[in-house]
């Protein structure tokens, strides 16, 4: 019986933190994947610690955008957002179909430009796995 | 598909009492109520969704036991997937006990030669705790020497302990038609996820029915006492009417998982690396969860095609 092709759509914590860590370069210190509730999934980074309460600010943050859109006149919905904040940088993309967040967060040394383009590529390669999967 | 155990022992040694905890979600001080057997107490055990086990609580009363072995022989020892045989520990007519387990015995080898024979040494707690190995492995050799050429496997056993799930888990896990496959799914599972353990539970009675070790642990014990503890649980949060779904349990050595799985089964899953979030944890057992059904689908679907064609 070929059941096992069901059971591959799992998330193996240690390549999932791998491949967030990829992003960790040239300035961008944490990569993080948050759940639609703000809870966190995954993350791989160094700087200060306090990753939990990041990723639950990020969530919010982004769903009070995401709810105010329906105001707008684009129908599309959210994509990318991008923060600057005083000490740092901060990006937030969707990540697959099922409400998982990616959240970048950079020194102010990294432009917004290539903020977006790093987390844009991550989510695009991370769309494969994570649409397969059932979040909540 | 039904499956027949005969529960069979001297009146008194216990068996209602272990049916009731097992099964009917009776608490060990519950047990004081229950009186004697009358004759043959028949119930319908629903085990893993589609797993009838069809127990036979037999009266251990004298006047009973000389009925199965005269009148309802047939009726009774024909069919049997499985042979409980409960010892008083504490008996002290211990001749008598083996002449009514042999006769039970030659019974078998009659009407159900290929049946599995399990004899649990009860009560246990009684005995002194440094006697406790000694005496159970007097009364094990005596009874694996006097069941030949029948084979049967023995358990010390107590109500007030986790050694009675550790007995009633082995028994169970003999009947249950596709644990390989559920074994082997397992080890799968805990595989990709990064799980030290990963343990299924069936859902009534709590008992593990399969269990995957991805690291060594020293208590080979444990998986009867989270047992006896989740049971435990599970009893007194319906108690105040909460239905028992799932727990999180964490230090900084461990995080254990507890929660419900398929239709039939929960899942407990043990992580010692601590750094990964509970979050991550959580979608993976979902995910898996659809996985898990299937495979208990399909085996319903081939045990109900089985069954059409008898006619």
């Amino acid at each position: 019986m070929n059941g096992f092709s069901a059971i591959d759509i799992m998330l193996n914590p240690h390549d999932l933190t791998e491949i967030l860590g990829q992003a960790n370069t040239g300035g961008v210190h944490s990569t993080l994947l948050v759940n639609p509730h703000g809870a966190l999934v995954a993350f791989s980074g160094y700087g200060d610690n306090a990753v939990r309460v990041k990723a639950t600010i990020s969530s919010n943050i982004w769903s009070a955008y995401e709810h105010s859109r329906h105001n707008a006149i684009d129908d599309d919905s959210l994509h990318c957002l991008i923060m600057s904040c005083q000490t740092g940088n901060v990006a937030i993309h969707h990540a697959g179909s099922s409400g998982l967040l990616l959240c970048m967060f950079a020194d102010k040394t990294v432009g917004h430009g290539m903020l977006k383009a790093k987390i844009a590529a991550m989510a695009k390669f991370l769309n494969g796995p994570l649409n397969t999967i059932v979040v909540s | 598909m039904k499956k027949k155990v005969l529960l069979m022992g001297k009146s008194g040694s216990g068996k209602t009492s272990m049916r009731s905890i097992i099964f009917a979600n009776y608490i060990a001080r519950d047990t004081r109520r229950l009186g004697a057997t009358i004759d043959v107490e028949h119930s319908h055990v629903r085990f893993l969704g589609n797993l009838v086990l069809n127990l036979w609580d037999c009266g251990g009363q004298e006047a009973f036991m000389e009925n199965y072995f005269a009148s309802q022989r047939d009726n009774i020892f024909r069919n049997v997937e499985v042979l409980i045989y409960v010892f008083d520990v504490e008996s002290r007519e211990l001749e008598k006990d083996m002449h009514y387990y042999q006769t039970c015995l030659e019974a078998i080898l009659q009407n159900s030669p290929s049946a599995k024979i399990f004899c649990l040494i009860h009560k246990m707690d009684l005995v002194q705790e440094d006697q406790r190995d000694i005496v159970f492995r007097d009364r094990e050799d005596d009874l694996v020497r006097l069941s030949k050429p029948l084979q049967c496997a023995c358990f010390k056993t107590s109500i007030w302990d986790e050694t009675l799930y550790k007995a009633w888990s082995s028994i169970m896990y003999q009947l249950i038609p596709n644990v390989q496959e559920l074994e082997t799914n397992l080890a799968r599972f805990a595989e990709i996820i990064n799980a030290d353990e990963v343990l299924l539970f069936e859902k009534a009675t709590f008992l593990v029915i399969s269990h995957n070790e991805r690291r060594k642990h020293k208590d080979i014990h444990r998986f009867e006492k989270i047992s006896n503890i989740i049971k435990q649980f599970k009893l007194s949060c319906s108690k105040v009417a909460a239905s028992f779904q799932s727990m999180e349990v964490r230090n900084n050595c461990f995080a254990a998982f507890i929660e419900v799985f398929t239709s039939n089964t929960y899942v407990m899953v043990i992580m010692s690396d601590t750094s990964i979030p509970s979050e991550l944890t959580l979608i993976n057992i979902r995910n898996a969860r659809k996985h898990f059904e299937k495979l208990e689908k399909l085996d319903k679907n081939r045990l109900n095609a089985g069954r059409q064609w008898r006619v």
